[in-house]
């Protein structure tokens, strides 16, 4: 069993005490997951769930208990660190970032300071949002170059996504860039949350998948959808 | 190419009210401070070796730390021997009787309200920081590291970097606290490619945690230049 991964029942988000990653099922929608950041003010004691929802809804609200959470291997002090960006990026991105395969390196080198994107980078996805920022931190998650190409199901999930933003409304301009990413190395919200439980940063591929395939099964048997 | 002064208006300067020359005795400055550690050549000297150069000489030190002091006329290089030992150095009001206001006062004339030599306060750049500190020290640290935030990136999105830069090279580690440290580490790490003071920055701070005990294993990782 991967170390580190709580449910809420196991353990309260409360005993959070800066960061963790947060993990859940989605329901119907065949083994799809949504990740995000949990992170703490310790002045205020709020903890907030910092994740993008999807195309320009970056949502920092109170946890669900239908996520597991897993407490990354990093020093406290830094962890400390990655709440405060955390805080940081939502406050800097109240429009939303949008939604698309970009990759998660170097968000912040173009442009530095709160925008995750750079020139030729159209958006993230939930997972690749969890990465950026542990990125732009100093705490890479992954290292990238270990991914795989390709895995069976994501360029179907690319398509997918492209579908829903059509239908939601995006421009046809983000549609074309999109588009253009079709194909792009995908990493999963699984991904994010397996590199958490490791035990060392930035962790290879071949470390996280069973990690991920761990909490994936630990999210089914506790029943956390959302 | 480092940044300096002479290429960016650092933020928050105060400059002296552009008058052609004081009274004896009551110089605006509060404090001076001269911006660079590049000096090269510890030199000793006195007021009366105070000169004026027409360009500069063949062994000054590169990047020019005096450039920033004459910058409305680059072809001219002040020299102060009398502050080549101490770059970086503030030198506050009560030093005014011994070295400061007869300097202050044979500069002053001469600079008017040219930028490179600092005049009242501190910059808000170092400010800021020193406010975060305080902040820290009362228990909120989360609440000092959202100003730190907050400061350095509006600056790094106005592409402020010099200012940036400029604040790495005033503050002193060992004032500060490791969060605060941290803060000013990660939040600059963005833009470390355009920070050419933030390496020996980050030197400076690791050496800091290093003495006072609180060093543990990936503290900075990830965290260099």
């Amino acid at each position: 069993m991967a170390a580190r991964v709580y449910t809420p029942q196991e353990r309260p988000f409360g005993l959070i005490e800066h960061v963790a990653v947060a993990i859940t099922l989605l329901q119907g929608h065949d083994g799809h997951q949504h990740v995000g950041i949990l992170h703490k003010d310790q002045t205020t004691s709020e903890l907030r769930m910092l994740h993008l929802a999807w195309h320009h809804t970056l949502k920092n609200s109170p946890p669900k208990d239908t996520y597991a959470w897993i407490s990354p291997p990093i020093p406290k002090p830094r962890a400390r660190q990655l709440a405060a960006f955390c805080r940081r990026v939502y406050r800097a991105n109240l429009s939303g970032i949008p939604y698309a395969f970009s990759p998660a390196t170097d968000c912040f080198d173009a442009h530095a300071g709160a925008f995750l994107l750079g020139p030729g980078r159209y958006g993230l996805t939930c997972a690749t949002f969890v990465l950026a920022v542990f990125q732009s931190a100093g705490l890479p998650l992954i290292q990238y170059g270990t991914w795989p190409a390709t895995r069976d199901g994501d360029e179907a999930w690319q398509r997918w996504i492209i579908s829903q933003l059509r239908e939601g409304g995006a421009s046809p301009d983000h549609i074309a860039c999109v588009e253009s990413e079709l194909g792009s190395v995908r990493y999963r919200p699984a991904d994010a949350a397996g590199a958490a439980a490791t035990e060392k940063l930035p962790a290879p591929f071949g470390e996280v998948q069973p990690l991920a395939e761990a909490i994936l099964a630990k999210l089914r048997s506790a029943g956390l959808f959302t | 190419m480092p940044t300096s002064l002479a290429d960016s208006a650092p933020l928050g300067y105060s400059t002296p009210p552009n008058r052609a020359s004081p009274p004896l005795g009551s110089s605006p400055f509060d404090a001076l401070v001269i911006w660079s550690d590049q000096v090269t050549q510890p030199m000793s000297g006195s007021l009366q070796e105070l000169s004026r150069e027409t360009r500069p000489p063949a062994t000054f030190p590169s990047p020019d730390p005096y450039r920033q002091v004459t910058r409305s006329q680059p072809q001219d290089y002040l020299r102060v021997p009398f502050l080549e030992r101490r770059p970086g150095e503030v030198f506050r009001a009560p030093d005014r009787s011994q070295t400061f206001a007869p300097l202050a006062e044979a500069l002053y004339p001469r600079l008017g309200s040219r930028r490179g030599v600092e005049a009242g306060r501190r910059p808000k750049a170092a400010a800021f920081v020193e406010h975060a500190n305080r902040l820290d020290k009362l228990g909120k640290s989360d609440a000092a590291l959202d100003l730190i935030y907050d400061r350095i990136d509006t600056l790094l999105l106005s592409h402020r970097y010099g200012d940036v830069d400029l604040m790495l090279r005033e503050v002193s580690p060992e004032l500060l606290s490791v969060d605060v440290l941290l803060g000013l580490l990660t939040s600059t790490l963005p833009a470390r490619t355009k920070l050419p003071a933030r390496a020996a920055f980050f030197a400076k701070v690791e050496r800091e945690i290093r003495r006072t005990g609180a060093w543990e294993d990936g503290l900075l990782s990830g965290l260099e230049s």
